[in-house]
């Protein structure tokens, strides 16, 4: 049951008596639609500079997540349930700071198409700001991807780190392009309902509490987010060509692994970032974004 | 409530008064000019709201809700559809082997499913369940009859249709196939043991979870901000899941969920190696669905609901006063006064 238009009922009778004069409660899904309208706004009005550096640090701070979370997981004696929870538990990190610190996230982002529904920023406006970040996210990730490559991370646990990436982003290439969209849908939903959540948060707490279950929940059900694998298949695409690493892959997998997909072209731009892509464009813009736009901001028909 | 307030201030302050003045005479009559009128107003309230002011702010919600258009409860009830959807699934994903024994599975399982919950509070959607809660404001004249009951039936509908649309989307994404087969037969066995309950064993356990999930609704209206809103909600709607209770939204997903993956003879077998026994999944079908599951499931729900929850708490707290003792009382003490 969703307590909107609050105003509305902090005057209603019974609470006339109090008085309130400064409002600290939780955002009404009303007000967030406008809030999120105004965002829209700034993010339009934004340089190009600041959005690209803005986005590069979304793209470090996802990649810093995933490889978390890969690092937790990879080696859990765990079962696959709880092993997944905490994967998706640690993941939150990155939408954590991306968040509080205020970075340009591509799949974030989509929320924002709420204010070019309203009418506030033109389509150049927000495609522009989802370019810009796009970029700015695949160069963040590269980054890391060079960073943890040099600081020889993946050789952890006698490789096993490295190979649980490259088995991860094998998994993530051999997708057929409905599931990886359904996938991606599914996960750029959750995304931006945590994002969305948060605009109904006063302070830091309610909104790491906000993300924390939708965010645990797409790396624990393994949905598709397109910024998380700007990090995972270069990352497995680099350490392919590591012995070591494929040794290992081979004892943890009980045999030769099939990586015939796992290249740049067709395997990773190909079968996942473009139906990831897509499918984050539609959960953000269209199921989140167009439907709320659709119930808080619409003008009524005269 | 102004009756009973100032016979509680009378009866306060006499005892306060006699124990001071006993004590020290000066300090009283210099503390008290001062410190009065302070009390007396409220420049701003920070605390939580009172159980009183939470079944005024449900009053208040229910005459909003009145206003809104068909249009926008449909699609808040199709989004609240696929929130618990999304809850449900990630339930489902964590259940399917946690390696701890049932008990503690539950509890887990019960705790991922609150995003459900979260996502319809604090985002914005009509839950049917939830919105049982809105009889008081009935009660309390805040709606028609027409519109109370045309916005449980849309905010129903909305929900099945977006429990649906995650159906899809889930069949589709192809989940079941995690760690060989088990998460799909995992959503086959929850499905298949919802479908095969007596009417009395679904009518109950709906009663019983409706109750704790307006009780969570009730107390996400005491909450100021959302971390508080979470934190409340965790604990009844952890419990009704880990109690293995029947919500009738979460079921939208759970059991049209388990009738596509009936399908998949991979799933079937991986579900039949998990129970140990060959399955009989005679009454997993649409009939099976309505009949035996959301019909005896939305009478416990809307009982639990608006009795239980709605029905209780408007006559505790919202209730004409009739109260004879307080007249009586004041009627005493105005005597005595003369």
């Amino acid at each position: 049951m969703s307590d909107k238009n609050k105003l509305e009922s902090v005057s209603s009778t019974a609470q006339q008596s109090s008085t309130p004069f400064i409002d600290i409660d939780a955002y009404a899904p009303k007000m967030m639609a406008n809030r999120v309208g105004q965002v829209g706004v700034s993010k339009a009005e934004m340089g190009f500079l600041t959005t690209l550096a803005l986005s590069i640090l979304a793209g470090v701070f996802i990649a810093l997540g995933i490889q978390l979370a890969m690092l937790v997981t990879h080696t859990a004696t765990s079962s696959f349930g709880l092993n997944a929870l905490v994967g998706g538990v640690v993941f939150t990190m990155a939408l954590v700071l991306i968040v509080i610190t205020g970075a340009e996230l591509f799949t974030g982002n989509c929320v924002f198409a709420m204010s070019f529904f309203a009418g506030k920023i033109t389509r150049g406006d927000l495609s522009r700001n989802l370019i810009i970040s796009f970029i700015g996210n695949f160069i963040g990730a590269l980054t890391i991807v060079f960073w943890i490559y040099i600081s020889a991370q993946w050789t952890a646990n006698d490789h096993l780190l490295g190979a649980k990436i490259v088995i991860a982003a094998n998994e993530k290439v051999n997708l057929t392009f409905g599931v990886a969209f359904a996938r991606g849908v599914l996960c750029n939903a959750l995304v931006c309902l945590g994002i969305w959540m948060c605009f109904s948060a006063r302070n830091n707490l309610d909104k790491v509490l906000s993300l924390l279950w939708p965010i645990s929940c797409l790396i624990a059900c393994g949905f598709e987010h397109c910024v998380v694998n700007m990090w995972l298949i270069p990352m497995a695409l680099v350490l392919k060509g590591n012995r070591f690493v494929m040794e290992a892959v081979e004892r943890v997998n009980g045999g030769p692994l099939d990586i015939t997909n796992l290249t740049i072209a067709k395997g990773f731009i190909g079968y996942n970032l473009v139906p990831v892509v897509l499918g984050n464009l539609f959960g953000g813009i269209i199921l989140v974004a167009g439907v709320y736009w659709f119930v808080f901001l619409r003008e009524p028909k005269k | 409530m102004a009756e009973s307030k100032t016979v509680k201030t009378v009866k306060a302050k006499k005892p306060v008064k006699t124990a001071k003045t006993t004590r020290t005479k000066k300090a009283v009559k210099s503390a008290k000019p001062a410190v009065a009128p302070e009390r007396a107003r409220i420049v701003y309230d920070i605390d939580a709201y009172s159980p009183q002011k939470i079944a005024a702010r449900i009053d208040a919600v229910t005459a909003v809700k009145a206003k809104d258009s068909p249009a926008a409860t449909f699609w808040l009830g199709v989004n609240a559809g696929v929130f618990i959807a999304l809850g449900a699934q990630f339930a489902t994903l964590i259940m399917s082997d946690s390696g701890l024994h049932s008990g503690l599975t539950a509890v887990v399982a019960g705790i991922v499913f609150c995003l459900g919950l979260i996502l319809v509070v604090v985002a914005g959607a009509e839950l049917f369940t939830g919105n049982c809660m809105i009889f008081i404001g009935y009660l309390e004249k805040r709606i028609t009859t027409t519109r109370i009951f045309n916005h449980w039936n849309y905010s129903l509908i909305g929900n099945f249709v977006g429990s649906l649309i995650v159906v899809c989307f889930m069949y589709k994404a192809n989940q079941f196939e995690f760690y060989d087969y088990m998460v799909g037969a995992k959503a086959l066995l929850i499905a298949n043991k919802k479908v095969n309950l007596t009417f009395p064993a679904a009518f109950s356990k709906a009663v019983l979870c409706n109750a704790m999930v307006c009780m969570a609704v009730w107390v996400c209206f005491s909450a100021r901000n959302v971390a508080d809103k979470i934190m409340t909600l965790i604990f009844p709607i952890a419990g009704f899941v880990a109690s293995g209770f029947e919500h009738l939204v979460a079921n939208m997903y759970f059991i049209p969920m388990g009738i596509f993956l009936k399908g998949n003879t991979e799933v079937v077998a991986a579900a039949e190696r998990m129970a140990g026994k060959t399955l009989d999944l005679t009454n997993l079908t649409w009939k099976g669905f309505f009949v035996l599951n959301q019909f005896p499931v939305l009478l416990g729900n809307v009982f639990g609901g608006v009795v239980l929850a709605g029905l209780a708490f408007w006559f505790i707290y919202l209730r004409p006063r009739l109260d004879f003792t307080f007249t009586i009382k004041e009627d005493f003490h105005r005597d005595k006064v003369k």
